[in-house]
């Protein structure tokens, strides 16, 4: 009998998705798939665009991390341009992206998971948000809007605005840091550092209760992959591509982003608009890596500074190397927050980082451009190819959360193995599956180019293909 | 009376920390509940329930329950809508809006009198 649960209040991830789990014939979950069903082919309507517009056209994709698009973007017609962009310009859009890092995750743990695990994941989901955070710790839910005010605050004073800024562009970036600008980011580091460490102190007791979920969420052999530097720290701007194996196993290293077609494939299946990358040498889907916050501590061999490697050798002694669990990914993000902010200090101090030289100019002079950047939710890679005068004719994507599809599908599985019995969908269930996806902080208006927020919708499928029971969140 | 102006297309939740900064709030937004060139000031006040799921869309009321809750702030709030029925990206003012558009600007004028003798 199919039954239809509605269930309030709204899903907590970005995109349209649909699950549907499938029983064989003694009611056990044997697969689970993870559907996106829009389209919007960005890459289809930006063809005959002028390459400079690219940058700001495709950060139209996302509103949640358009930094990231941003500077994937730049870089990738810097090589169009094939310019060396002044070191200053670098470093303003490194501090504009790890502004991006701070205040998007922020929102992911402090608005969207926090609820889960301040509340339990069986709390009655009316509470079980960003208002019931409110009321019931008012001081984390204060740092958490401080910790995303200052984020969104920084890109403001270097781009003009908090969302889609013009202002990283084709060889460099449009306009040099305002001195006071710069004071006023600076003024405001100590609180928000303190905001930091405040957080990983409440969190981390607080993530280690959730042991099942930590055992379940996403919680298997994989390869991951992410930026590192010639020390093989962590990057987020721009450094070499390295990939390890689930035993830490270095297997890829130094590898050239603009190689990226040699070692990353994209495999597509009939029920979802997302595709799957893999590992190319592995094959598919046997090349399954993960990216993001975890990937890049799982990947990196230190993070480069004080707080955030004293931090990270905490992670890795209690959670192992590589550590294996998508659920260590909100911790990650954490400590990703802390690194973010000591290496803002860092890079203000500096005076050079107020040279007005900011943007080198050139005409086209390469017909490819590749861009890769670590966006808050992992690798992204734009690639343009031009004509001789710089008109797009084609282009990639390739998306954090696309990286992440076939670990997000694995890690529905595992779930509901773990956690559907029978042919009848619970709301406990629902909401592990909704918050294994948000352990990857997934942005599917990135990743499949779809618009909007929509609702979430499981179907349940016995052995013989027939819908035992649905589960749907409403749109707003 | 020394006033400041936002536009924003959303409201968020961090717009509940600005509230701090202010005795009165006046939000005006469109609706589309009221016939078109129409409007109604009602007052807002924190009411124990907060609709606010996500991060990136709260009503007025929601804010003005999360500033109650967070910072301590609770100025005096009003809600100006305003009935309107052409919405898309770029639409000009329909007829009837454009109509009322004197009166609308002379009652919020007027309320802002209103509230200068009350403070």
């Amino acid at each position: 009998m199919t039954q239809t649960i509605t269930i309030d209040p709204i899903t907590r991830i970005e995109g349209h998705a649909k699950i549907t789990l499938h029983l064989n014939d003694s009611g056990t979950v044997e697969r689970a798939l993870f559907h996106t069903t829009q389209f919007r082919g960005f890459e289809k309507f930006c063809e005959g665009r002028p390459y400079y517009e690219m940058p700001s056209l495709m950060a139209r994709s996302c509103g949640i991390c358009p930094v990231a698009h941003l500077v994937a973007g730049a870089k990738a017609c810097d090589q169009i341009l094939a310019v060396k962009i002044p070191d200053t310009a670098g470093d303003l859009r490194r501090i504009m992206n790890f502004a991006q890092i701070i205040q998007s995750h922020a929102l992911c743990m402090f608005y969207l998971s926090a609820p889960d695990f301040i509340f339990g994941f069986d709390a009655n989901p009316a509470t079980r948000n960003i208002a019931g955070l409110a009321a019931k710790n008012p001081q984390l839910a204060r740092d958490g809007i401080r910790l995303r005010q200052f984020g969104q605050q920084t890109i403001e004073l270097l781009g003009g605005k908090r969302i889609h800024p013009a202002w990283i562009v084709a060889g460099g970036v449009s306009e040099p840091l305002k001195p006071d600008h710069r004071d006023r980011i600076q003024v405001q580091l100590p609180e928000v550092k303190d905001i930091a460490m405040r957080a990983l102190a409440t969190f981390k007791p607080i993530l280690r209760k959730y042991e099942s979920e930590m055992e379940t969420f996403g919680n298997f052999p994989s390869l991951f992959m992410g930026l590192v530097d010639e020390q093989g720290n962590i990057q987020h701007y721009d450094g070499k591509l390295r990939v390890v194996d689930s035993a830490g196993n270095v297997i890829t290293q130094g590898w050239d982003p603009a190689r990226y077609q040699e070692l990353i494939a994209e495999a597509v299946e009939p029920w979802t608009f997302m595709k799957f990358p893999y590992y190319k040498p592995m094959g598919y889907p046997n090349g399954m890596y993960r990216v993001g916050p975890l990937a890049r501590l799982n990947v990196i061999a230190r993070c480069g500074t004080p707080l955030a490697d004293a931090e990270l050798d905490e992670f890795r002694s209690k959670y192992g190397y590589p550590a294996s669990s998508s659920y260590h990914n909100h911790l990650a993000r954490l400590i990703e927050v802390l690194y973010s902010i000591e290496r803002l200090e860092q890079k203000l101090s500096d005076d050079s980082i107020l040279d007005t030289h900011v943007r080198a100019g050139a005409a086209p002079n390469a017909r490819d451009g590749i861009g890769v950047a670590e966006a808050p939710r992992g690798t992204i890679i734009h690639h343009y190819h031009v004509d001789q005068d710089g008109v797009v004719e084609w282009a990639n994507m390739i998306i954090a959360t696309g990286h992440n599809n076939l670990a997000m599908n694995r890690s529905i599985l595992q779930v509901a193995r773990s956690y559907v019995n029978g042919d009848k969908l619970t709301e406990g269930m629902l909401n592990r599956v909704e918050a294994v996806i948000r352990a990857y902080d997934p942005c599917l208006s990135c990743s499949t180019h779809a618009v909007g927020q929509m609702p979430l919708h499981i179907e349940l499928y016995d052995g013989n293909s027939e819908l035992r029971d649905t589960l749907v969140r409403d749109s707003a | 009376m020394h006033a400041d102006l936002e536009c924003v297309t959303q409201l968020t939740i961090e717009h509940s920390q600005k509230l701090r900064n202010y005795e009165t709030v006046l939000f005006i937004d469109a609706s589309i509940l009221l016939p078109p060139g129409e409007w109604t000031i009602e007052s807002l006040a924190p009411h124990g329930m907060c609709s606010a799921q996500a991060s990136h869309h709260c009503t007025p009321a929601d804010v003005i329950e999360l500033a109650a809750l967070l910072f301590d702030a609770s100025p005096d709030a009003y809600l100006l809508s305003i009935g309107a029925s052409k919405f898309d990206e770029r639409d000009s003012l329909g007829e009837p809006l454009q109509a009322a558009l004197p009166n609308i600007v002379a009652d919020v004028k007027s309320f802002d009198t209103r509230l200068s003798r009350k403070n």
